[in-house]
């Protein structure tokens, strides 16, 4: 029978092949050439083959010999609340600024951690936003929008 | 001799007072942010760079060899304190250090890390100062071919180099080639895989894949890991060594300086494979190897000489062919780039003043380390003592501000968070990064090799072979990727991992 002995290496093989058949399809209009005249595609398209037959083997390597690790249940909560946090800088950073954006942001990754303590993460957030602007737009002078309409 | 007369040309345009406390600003931060635990030198390195973009270009070099030595010694202290080592090549530290600390020599711990690292420093700089213009020189000969037959010894080096599947590090390296390949082609001016979106018509920009690979998938790894902090409670007293344990550490830390120096040329990792090779040299040669990983004050002084001589020397291919042996060398070399000067042999003759100004910032980085850091342990161990999950937050918001005031680009965002996400799926399908990461930087540079090399020889791929460089150079990539495929010597090279 069939058994799936290294989850690790399947998940791997099915990143791998994804990402080579989308290379592929993006690629599909590059120009190939010739050995001698190399066009834009040859060299990406060559990869993503490469990433593709790799994957393959990698994928049926997983179902047979030894026994490999587990896929470690992810931390859901921790991905998730890091990757909000680092979307909303972004959604944030331009139209608001840096001292609303220096506050929401590690105030919601805060809560990335389960030990998260509400009234230190909100004392923090508001320290961190103020030295924030005082050490990048006073201190080092950089071009960041600090309030609402500045961008 | 060339080698004084150099690098006293370089001291002489380091040493201004203004760039002395650049050094010491950039050492201080570098130890700092390095200092905390589960912030690698990496992702360090990568946080503090933005610090660095408003100087002049020597400032900023000698800054970011200050940050660089600091993140080390940061690095070096968590292993020794709390036993949590910040990069592999700290590892190895951990294990009579973090021993030597529960013995109540937690000061002649780290006093005998920054004594041999500083000694390895000196040692490395010269090395530099002798080598790399020798081997500039020979690069001065290289062509098309050589390059990419360089670059693909660099790939396989850091295929040998990552633990586990040799098949998924090599797939690793196809998908960072081709990421790596986002931009505009620059023979056909062609945009490929954009997407429409004109900011990436530059290519995908070099940090938010690195701080997204590295920097902030950490923070989301710590925050998964039980956060189990054993720092000693026992003060911090007797800052050096005494005479036993001198005369204990000295020549392990030569024989570490030595093996550091050599290795760290090696593209791959070469400070990784120094500070482990170091420690099984000091075991072997130890009247009594079952002192090792009790507190033997040799497995500190040597791997830790060891690593430092190599960070050191790991330079010499950067500086002069233009190629990062690893994840930090890239990071330098991304940096060397923004402050308008393009890695490689050329900057040897173009910009000598850079040059031997980097070789002697190095050099005062290090000196800086140890007669300013260690006096102050006492405050990088309150540090220590900040809880974790209020550090990651101000981590997390400074780094974005870092990735962001690059080019004030909300792209780099937005790359930062893909990034994120794809490296929480390399950790959790045990998918090694850096020959990713090396494989991303080196992309465009091995394509535009590869291209130029076929118009040369007309199309026919023989002209690999009949270079006697270039065939030697693959000749040792395809020796070395035999190496490991062989089983006997992967179960060697798997216990050397366990080890």
């Amino acid at each position: 029978m069939i058994r799936l002995k290294k989850p690790q290496d399947l998940g791997a093989a099915i990143l791998f092949i994804l990402l080579g058949c989308i290379c592929l399809w993006f690629g599909r209009d590059y120009r190939f050439g010739t050995l001698a005249r190399m066009g834009p595609g040859f060299f990406p398209l060559t990869l993503s083959w490469l990433l593709i037959g790799f994957g393959i083997v990698i994928g049926g390597l997983a179902f047979s010999f030894s026994e490999g690790p587990k896929v470690a249940t992810p931390n859901w909560r921790g991905l998730s609340i890091v990757t909000v946090a680092i979307i909303l800088f972004g959604a944030l950073i331009n139209s608001a600024g840096l001292l609303v954006t220096a506050f929401v942001v590690p105030l919601i990754a805060a809560f990335a951690s389960t030990e998260v303590r509400r009234k230190e993460a909100l004392i923090l957030s508001a320290i961190v936003s103020i030295a924030c602007v005082a050490v990048f737009v006073y201190g080092l002078r950089q071009p960041i929008p600090v309030f609402f309409g500045d961008y | 001799m060339d080698v004084i007369a150099n690098l006293t040309y370089g001291f002489g345009l380091v040493f201004t007072f203004q760039n002395l406390g650049f050094c010491l600003i950039g050492c201080m931060l570098g130890t700092l942010i390095g200092v905390l635990p589960g912030i690698g030198p990496i992702a360090t390195v990568a946080m503090l760079l933005p610090a660095t973009y408003g100087l002049d270009p020597l400032s900023s070099l000698v800054m970011l060899a200050g940050i660089y030595y600091g993140a080390q010694y940061g690095g070096s202290t968590t292993a020794i304190l709390i036993n949590m080592p910040g990069e592999t090549s700290s590892v190895v530290t951990c294990l009579d250090g973090y021993q030597m600390a529960r013995n109540g020599r937690a000061g002649s711990a780290l006093a005998i890390a920054a004594l041999g690292s500083f000694f390895a420093g000196c040692v490395g700089t010269v090395f530099i100062a002798a080598f790399a213009p020798i081997l500039a020189a020979l690069s001065q000969k290289f062509a098309s071919p050589e390059y990419f037959a360089l670059m693909a010894l660099g790939l396989i080096a850091a295929v040998v180099m990552a633990r586990g599947s040799v098949l998924k590090a090599l797939a690793m390296i196809f998908a960072g080639l081709l990421f790596g390949i986002v931009g505009t082609d620059v023979q056909t001016g062609l945009a490929r895989y954009t997407f429409g979106i004109s900011e990436l018509w530059d290519g995908i920009g070099f940090l938010p894949v690195v701080m997204g690979l590295f920097g902030i998938v950490e923070v989301v790894m710590n925050l998964e890991r039980p956060q189990e902090r054993k720092l000693l409670d026992t003060k911090i007293t007797g800052l050096w060594p005494n005479m036993q344990e001198f005369k204990q550490c000295w020549p392990a830390v030569l024989r570490g300086t030595g093996i550091g120096s050599l290795l760290g040329i090696l593209p791959g990792g070469g400070a990784v494979l120094a500070s482990f090779a170091s420690y099984t040299t000091e075991k072997r040669l130890a009247k009594d190897p079952s002192r090792f990983g009790k507190g033997a004050p040799e497995g500190v002084a040597g791997p830790e000489s060891a690593n430092n001589a190599a960070a050191q020397t790991s330079f010499i291919p950067l500086l002069t062919l233009g190629i990062p042996g690893n994840v930090m060398m890239a990071l330098m070399m991304g940096a060397l780039i923004i402050q308008g000067m393009n890695p490689g042999a050329a900057v040897l003759d173009k910009r000598p003043d850079l040059f031997w100004g980097i070789v002697a910032s190095m050099w005062i980085g290090n000196l800086m380390l140890l007669v300013i850091n260690l006096p102050m342990i006492g405050m990088w161990v309150k540090v220590l003592k900040v809880p974790y999950r209020a550090l990651f937050p101000i981590i997390l918001v400074l780094s974005l501000i870092g990735i962001y005031t690059i080019n004030n680009s909300l792209m780099d965002i937005w790359l930062t968070a893909f990034f994120c996400l794809l490296g929480y799926m390399f950790v959790k399908f045990d998918m090694e990064p850096t020959p990713f990461v090396l494989a991303f930087i080196l992309g465009p540079q091995m394509e535009d090799n590869l291209r130029r090399s076929m118009t040369l020889s007309r199309g026919d791929p023989m002209i690999f072979v009949n270079r006697p460089i270039t065939l030697t150079l693959l000749l040792i990539a395809a020796f070395v990727l035999l190496l490991v495929i062989l089983p006997s010597i992967r179960k060697k090279r798997e216990e050397a991992f366990q080890e």
